[in-house]
């Protein structure tokens, strides 16, 4: 087993656990059924996950990210050649992969340690005998290795195959940590995700098939190449970047996030929010030819969808009420900011060297950051036994990073800001800039609700958080403030470690719009004070619903379907009335020939006479 | 001519002198049928096994003699013969296994297992049929053994899903007979695999090949469920859920589809199809079945009417696959009758056992079943979701390789289809997974199973539990390991390539 | 002169008919014991068909016309008088019915046999060869052996003869008695009248209304045995199609229906034997001659039905049979002669075929609403019925030596 094989034990391992959850309650079930031969009844047996989950062994789910964390710090630059596995596997651990897959385990493993606490209380109900308890929680621990390693498999996947694999299996596996939650909200949000989710996996099937026949190819590199030369290369980009904008919450396609993050266990939306979000830029970044040729006109819509994103979705997050949904939308204009620099590579490829390292700076950034703040949202909602200028500090951190203001938003925002001045782009930077006073109002937004959410879980002395919960919150919120990753072996930054620390003058420029923020979020709740009408305003406007899109397009999903299933149905009584008549003529048919058989009596009574007319008959033919 | 035919004979007979076998014992003496049913079964994977080692190693197989003159039966093993021996010996074995668990005790075994084991014996006839003749021969006798089998349970819905399917495979069956003497009279005996004599007529000719071959398509396509000839497939699920199986993943439909194979790469020649413009036809034929197929899946709310509309759509992907030109195109289609095989066997035992153990017939009684019965529903959900496509079930190979032949093909609309009817099949399987694994059940205490029996000490009897999972693993390990020699995958690669570089 | 005609499709034919007679004669001795007919009429029985079996084996063997219309004569009266052993109501008029259309059959070929010899001293069939006979001599000949063989629209008397007469009996007739008649009818056309195209085809089309009307009213009929009987009418619809085939048509079209003709005819009468002789196990178990009786039988007498089933397949064409190989032969000779008609004409036969066919096998299906009691007949009988089908089923894919004896028309 050479070292690139460790590359497979990073999927293999997730897989392992999951198959490992999945044979341990088969056979405890098994077991108990067998036990419960004579009574005749099938009983589920109780507590089954909930006894899994609670024994030594969560360790192993748990360390389920650990072997691709240890990969991604330690291993050097390795491909992996895998005959075997589906069209031919190619696995690949570059620069631009161990950054993605560092942060992503780490995150992983952070929210796998949070989610521990977070279904501790599931578990003792499961273990009472709750037999939906029980079911949330086997989904859990089932799908929760399944996803990551779907997360896993799609970042080390250089072969198109198995990307889309992995893809698949995260977007899938994910909806039973959507739903799991089982209320009403959890299955409404879960539905839109997946409804989402068909689609965009619809378009990438269409896109990549399309390009990579094109390209005769089976790798993501051949794919861009290929991308790159091929006549309907537009069309194509389009297809990929559609399907792909779907998960990375591209504006128009972003509504399941602010339904499914909410509802989701808090852990899956980290996760959901940190790292499975990637996977949407990630594809872009795999199968878009950035840097290799210039995609102009998508380039321009690109840009626009992004910073449509960006200001839109700062703009409703604020009137959010739930702190996740605030997040979501975070989330969306974070996305949306990406999405305009993946769209500033179609237009202009040659920036593609400074945008590249940027991108991931930004993407680690935000994941991590998102993930800590997700978590966090859990954590006032259980507020731990910790002396509140700590639990602040901690639940600010990752927020001010994130809009900017401190550690790796300021590093990352910097790294771009310098680079788009070089290349002469700066009223887009003005744009980002302005962008970046709506991530701090989300962000002030998420930490008024979170505040709310404390003081109402003081209030109602709710149960304090787990250790496990806390040490994950607090570990993740450090771990993302601190631009740790920067200090990789080959590290894609490398562009990035010459510049990292952006000197003191430029300071202001990158932090007035977290002080604008703050500003106007004070001014705001000041004036809220003094002035009731304005509140009242304000409070119309929180009552804007989360998915703001969705219930258009269920309408207009409705109203396409209703002559849909119109057209089906009348397909089938079409097929019904066709089966009808012809029974209906089989039933004449036979009638009719039932009456025939009086001319069979008749031939039979004349049959002598008939021989000579038919003598007759044949002499005519004869003389002929 | 004659080589190696001891391995052919005790192939066929291995099935075929089965059945007069159990026709002879008496009803009750299950202990021997089974042990007579399951030792053929396994006797024939073995030769078939043999067989398939053999010609990877480039040796044949060939049995022939002459029935009149200029008309010869002809039994030989070339790769995709055998390909298809393969398919239809493995899974006859889950099958059997399957069947002596989903009848036991129910009356009239010994003829169905006598017909069982006629029908599979034809379906070996058909894939190791040398030419249209001996493929003829067998494909009718397959119609004549399922007849049995369709009506086995002798109520009038399964009497008139009897006479549906008689209506439907004898009108087929005299079509092609037609034409298979049509084109015995326009160019003599044709072998398989001897694609330089209709090549070699005359463009005066070309009118007649067209003809005919329409007639054999017509002929072919009832059994494959062509649209408008697939009305006897929903219908014929009334029969019980091993000869559903058997009818739509390891024989009937099967024979049809790869009776099309055969015409198209082995007597017109793939060359020759594309020139006479009857790919693109079978294209839009099978594009059309495609969507039409799954259309009506989305409105059925019984779980077998669901997969057999299912099953229309899905094997219309072998015949787009050959109607691709070009080796990619091949490959998709020959491989998709291996995949479809696997996937589709596993939902139609799936939905036998819902039937068997709790009474479920509908799509809304299965309401948290996945906990009551992980197993079934497991298979169920890996078996559903390759349907869709989703990788790493095989169900995605056929799909990603259709869409390189499309663009192989110089017809990127097909890629279209694929999508349409990639999210049909999620809009029509999904919900069912929905309500497998997320709704609240019994269990949970909401409403109860319709009629719930304990067959085994487990979800369900073993016979009927662990074909389920066998066939639902092979549907997965034949994906994940698609590279490996003698996947179905690599098989069909090794011939296409045979197809493409002579 | 006794046999100067003995060539392969002779000595077929008569190896046929000597395989039939004698299957019937030991399946009769088992089954007039089984069914319990009366001593005295069965005995009559064997003489009887000693008879038939020497006269059919003249007709098939002689080259003469004139031995060829005696013989055939003394085949109908055996015939009739077999048909009037069972001595019942059903039979007497079914057999009286049976003796006035062969008489009237015979008045129709006397004169003209009689008139040929005036002109002709020589009635040897290589003979006759260089003689040209005037139409309506061969219109009259025609019709008259035309209602000896039922064919259509003169088959009346034919299925409430077979359905009221001992199964042995039917047996014969089904597959022999009627054939002779054809025979001699093939020697007569083909001697005399090798240009006669037009009569050629209204033979052809009178065939295909035999074969739809035939399958048509046996899809109808209520009796197992009725079915059985009217099959064997539209069967005889196939053999005439060989007229339009062989006439006028080029060298190879006619040895192609030549050959699948008699094939058909050989493969008919072992099939309809064997079929003759399972129904009469089934109607003796059932104790009653209706389909609806047929529920629940394939429990009782897999054998029987097995039998029914395989001389179906091969009355119906199916593969692997006889019936099979010879519509395949007769398909190709039709398509190869551009003769469309007579393709649709068989693809429509086989369609009703198969619906009168699965029809019996359909109320086999049906679960009995309570136990019937069964006779459960002496298992020999369905053995040599067996073998019968059996050889018609084999005859599909052993073709070969066969249709070499049967070689070209003349």
């Amino acid at each position: 087993m050479s070292l690139a094989h460790t590359l497979l034990m990073t999927v293999a391992w997730p897989l392992a656990v999951a198959a490992l959850v999945a044979g341990t309650l088969a056979w405890r079930h098994g077991r108990a059924l067998v036990e419960q031969r004579s009574s005749g009844r099938y009983v589920v047996p109780p507590g089954v996950a909930g006894d899994w989950l609670s024994r030594w062994r969560v360790a192993l789910w748990v360390s389920a990210p650990l072997p691709a964390l240890a990969v991604a710090l330690a291993l050097p630059e390795a491909s992996l050649t895998l005959d075997w596995w589906l069209l031919g596997g190619e696995w690949r651990l570059d620069g631009t992969r161990r950054a993605l897959l560092g942060f992503t385990a780490l995150l992983w493993a952070l929210a796998g340690g949070y989610a521990h606490g977070y279904l501790g209380g599931k578990a003792r109900r499961a273990r009472h005998g709750d037999p939906d308890a029980e079911r949330d929680l086997q989904a859990f621990v089932l799908l929760w290795p399944l996803t990551l390693a779907g997360n896993l498999m799609l970042i080390l996947a250089e072969d198109i195959a198995s990307f889309y694999t992995g893809f698949a299996i995260m977007t899938f596996a994910a909806y039973g940590l959507v739903v799991n939650a089982g209320s009403r909200e959890a299955y409404r949000g879960g539905r839109a995700y997946l409804i989402m989710a068909i689609l965009g996996e619809g378009m990438i099937l269409a896109g990549l098939l399309w390009a990579a026949a094109s390209a005769e190819t089976l790798t993501l590199t051949g794919l861009r190449e290929g991308l790159a030369v091929a006549p309907q290369a537009n069309a194509m980009a389009t297809l990929l970047w559609l399907g792909f904008g779907v998960k990375a919450g591209v504006i128009g396609l972003h509504v399941w996030l602010p339904l499914a993050h909410p509802v989701a266990p808090t852990p899956a939306s980290a996760v959901l929010s940190g790292a499975m979000i990637k996977a949407g830029l990630l594809g872009w970044w795999q199968t878009l030819p950035l840097g290799l040729t210039a995609l102009a006109g998508l380039g321009r819509v690109v840009m626009v969808a992004g910073l449509v994103a960006a200001f839109a979705a700062a703009l409703y997050g604020v009137t959010q009420r739930h702190p996740k949904a605030v997040l979501a939308y975070s989330s969306v204009s974070q996305m949306g900011m990406m999405t305009t620099l993946v769209g500033l590579a179609l237009l202009a490829p040659s920036l593609w060297p400074m945008l590249a390292p940027a991108l991931v700076l930004f993407a680690v950034h935000h994941g991590l950051n998102k993930g800590a703040l997700f978590l966090g949202v859990g954590i006032t909602e259980h507020p731990p036994r910790l002396p509140g200028w700590l639990l602040w500090l901690l639940l600010a951190l990752p927020a001010l990073s994130l809009a900017g203001a401190l550690a790796s938003g300021l590093i990352a925002k910097w790294v771009l800001k310098a680079g788009l001045y070089d290349a002469g782009w700066s009223w887009l930077v003005t744009l980002l800039t302005w962008a970046a006073l709506g991530t701090s109002l989300l962000m002030a937004r998420t930490l008024w609700c979170q505040a709310h959410a404390w003081q109402e879980a003081r209030r109602h002395g709710a149960a304090p958080a787990p250790l496990s919960m806390t040490l994950a919150w607090a570990l993740c919120a450090l771990l993302a403030a601190v631009p740790w990753w920067l200090t990789l072996p080959e590290a894609s930054a490398g562009a990035v470690q010459a510049t990292v620390l952006p000197p003191w003058g430029e300071l202001p420029g990158l932090l007035w719009p977290v002080m604008l923020g703050a500003v106007v979020t004070a001014a705001l709740v000041v004036a809220c004070h003094l002035e009731p009408r304005l509140h009242a305003r304000m409070s119309r406007a929180e009552r804007l619903p989360p998915g703001d899109l969705w219930p258009l397009y269920v309408r207009l999903a409705s109203s396409l379907s209703d002559p849909l299933r119109r057209g089906v149905a009348r397909l089938s009584n079409a097929e019904e009335t066709a089966q009808d008549l012809a029974a209906g003529c089989g039933r004449h048919a036979i009638a009719w020939l039932t009456a025939l058989q009086r001319w069979e009596a008749w031939l039979r009574r004349w049959a002598v006479p008939l021989m000579v007319v038919l003598g007759g008959g044949l002499w005519l033919a004869l003389m002929r | 001519m004659n080589d190696n035919p001891g391995l052919l004979l005790a192939a066929l007979a291995t099935s075929l002198l089965v059945a007069p076998l159990i026709f002879l014992l008496p009803e009750r003496a299950w202990l021997a049928r089974t042990t007579l049913n399951l030792g053929a079964a396994l006797l024939k994977l073995g030769l078939v096994a043999l067989m398939v080692a053999g010609v990877a190693r480039g040796d044949s197989y060939a049995l022939g003699f002459t029935v009149v003159e200029g008309v010869s039966f002809q039994l030989r093993a070339d790769p995709l013969g055998i390909m298809f021996a393969g398919l239809s010996s493995l899974l006859w074995l889950f099958t059997t296994l399957y069947a002596i668990g989903y009848l036991e005790g129910s009356p009239n075994r010994k003829r169905f297992f006598g017909f069982f084991s006629l029908c599979v014996a034809s379906t070996l006839g058909i894939a190791l049929a040398g030419n249209l003749f001996t493929f003829l021969l067998f494909y009718e006798l397959l119609t004549l053994s399922t007849y049995p089998l369709v009506v086995h349970r002798g109520t009038p819905k399964a009497l008139a899903a009897g006479a549906t399917y008689l209506r439907y495979t004898v009108s087929g069956g005299v079509l092609l007979l037609i034409a298979v003497v049509a084109l015995h009279v326009l160019a003599g005996e044709v072998n398989f695999g001897q694609r330089e004599v209709l090549a070699e007529l005359g463009p005066e000719h070309h009118a007649w090949l067209i003809g005919i071959f329409v007639l054999l398509m017509l002929g072919l396509g009832v059994k494959a469920a062509l649209v408008p000839l697939h009305g006897w497939l929903p219908q014929a699920m009334v029969a019980p859920a091993p000869v559903s199986a058997l009818l739509h993943a390891v024989a009937v439909v099967k024979a049809g589809a790869f009776g099309i194979v055969r015409v198209v790469y082995d007597v017109y020649g793939i060359a020759l199809s594309y020139e006479l413009g009857l790919l693109a036809g079978l294209a839009i034929a099978a594009s059309f079945t495609i969507l039409y197929g799954s259309l009506r899946a989305l409105a059925q709310v019984d779980i077998k009417r669901r997969l057999a509309f299912s099953t229309v759509s899905q094997v219309s992907y072998i015949m787009l696959g050959i109607s691709l030109f070009g080796p990619m195109g091949t490959i998709a289609g020959l491989a998709h009758l291996l995949h479809q095989g696997l996937m589709k066997v596993t939902l139609f035992f799936c939905a036998g056992n819902y039937a068997e153990e709790l009474g479920i017939h509908r799509i809304d009684e299965l309401d948290g079943v996945g906990r009551r019965m992980p197993g079934t529903s497991l298979a169920f959900t890996l078996g559903a979701l390759g349907m869709i496509g989703i990788p790493p079930l095989v169900g995605f190979l056929s799909k990603w390789y259709l869409g390189m032949g499309a663009i192989q093909a110089g017809m990127p609309w097909v890629i279209a289809v694929l999508v349409a009817s990639s999210l049909l099949n999620a809009a029509y399987f999904l919900p069912i997974l929905y309500r497998l694994w997320f709704k609240p059940g019994p269990l949970e205490g909401c409403g109860a199973w319709p009629e719930e029996r304990r067959l085994g000490r487990l979800e369900t009897s073993a016979w009927l539990l662990w074909p389920v999972l066998a066939t639902a693993a092979f549907s997965l390990l034949a994906g994940v390991f698609a590279g490996l020699p003698f996947s179905p995958l690599s098989w069909a690669s090794l011939i296409a390539t045979q197809e493409y570089l002579p | 002169m006794p046999f100067p005609h003995a060539d392969g499709l002779s000595l077929l034919l008569m190896a046929l008919t000597t395989l039939v007679v004698g299957a019937s004669t030991l399946h009769g001795v088992r089954y007039l014991q089984a069914s319990g007919a009366p001593r005295r009429r069965s005995l009559l029985l064997w003489p009887l068909l000693a008879l038939l079996w020497l006269a059919l084996c003249t007709l098939f063997a002689s080259g003469h016309l004139v031995v060829q219309y005696l013989v055939l004569e003394v085949t109908a009266l055996c015939a009739v008088a077999l048909m009037l052993l069972p001595g019942s109501q059903a039979s007497q008029v079914a057999g009286r019915r049976y003796l006035l259309c062969t008489l009237s059959g015979s008045l129709l070929l006397l004169p003209s046999v009689a008139w040929l010899a005036s002109q002709q001293p020589d009635l040897s069939l290589v003979a006759l060869a260089e003689v040209e006979v005037a139409p309506w001599w061969l219109a009259v000949i025609s019709a008259g052996l035309l209602i000896k063989m039922a064919g259509f629209p003169l088959h009346g008397w034919l299925p409430p003869a077979h359905a009221a007469a001992w199964v042995p009996v039917s047996t014969v007739h089904a597959a022999l008695v009627i054939k002779a008649a054809f025979f001699m009818a093939v020697s007569v056309w083909t001697t005399l009248a090798p240009e006669a195209l037009s009569g050629a085809q209204l033979l052809g089309w009178l065939g295909s209304v035999a074969i739809v009307w035939g399958s048509l009213l046996a899809w109808r009929q209520t009796e197992l045995k009725g079915v059985v009987a009217y099959s064997t009418v539209a069967q005889v619809g196939y053999l005439l199609l060989l007229f339009p085939l062989l006439f006028g048509t080029a060298e190879a079209v006619a040895t192609l229906a030549w050959q699948s003709t008699w094939l058909l005819v050989i493969s008919h009468a072992l099939a309809k034997a064997a079929m003759f002789m399972a129904v009469g196990s089934l109607v003796l178990a059932m104790g009653r001659g209706d389909l609806a009786g047929l529920s629940g039988v394939g429990q009782r007498l897999p054998l029987s039905l097995l039998v029914f089933g395989l001389a179906a397949v091969s009355l119906l064409g199916l593969p692997p049979s006889g019936g099979f190989t010879a519509k395949w032969m007769l398909l190709h000779a039709a398509i190869l002669a551009q003769q469309w008609q007579w393709v649709v004409v068989v693809a429509v036969g086989t369609l009703l075929g198969a619906a009168y066919v699965f029809r019996v096998f359909r109320y086999c299906f049906i679960v009995p609403e309570q136990e019937q009691t069964m006779r459960v007949p002496p298992v020999t009988l369905d053995i040599i019925a067996l073998l019968l089908a059996l050889a018609a089923m084999g005859l599909g894919l052993a073709a070969a030596p066969v249709v070499a004896l049967i070689g070209g028309p003349p």
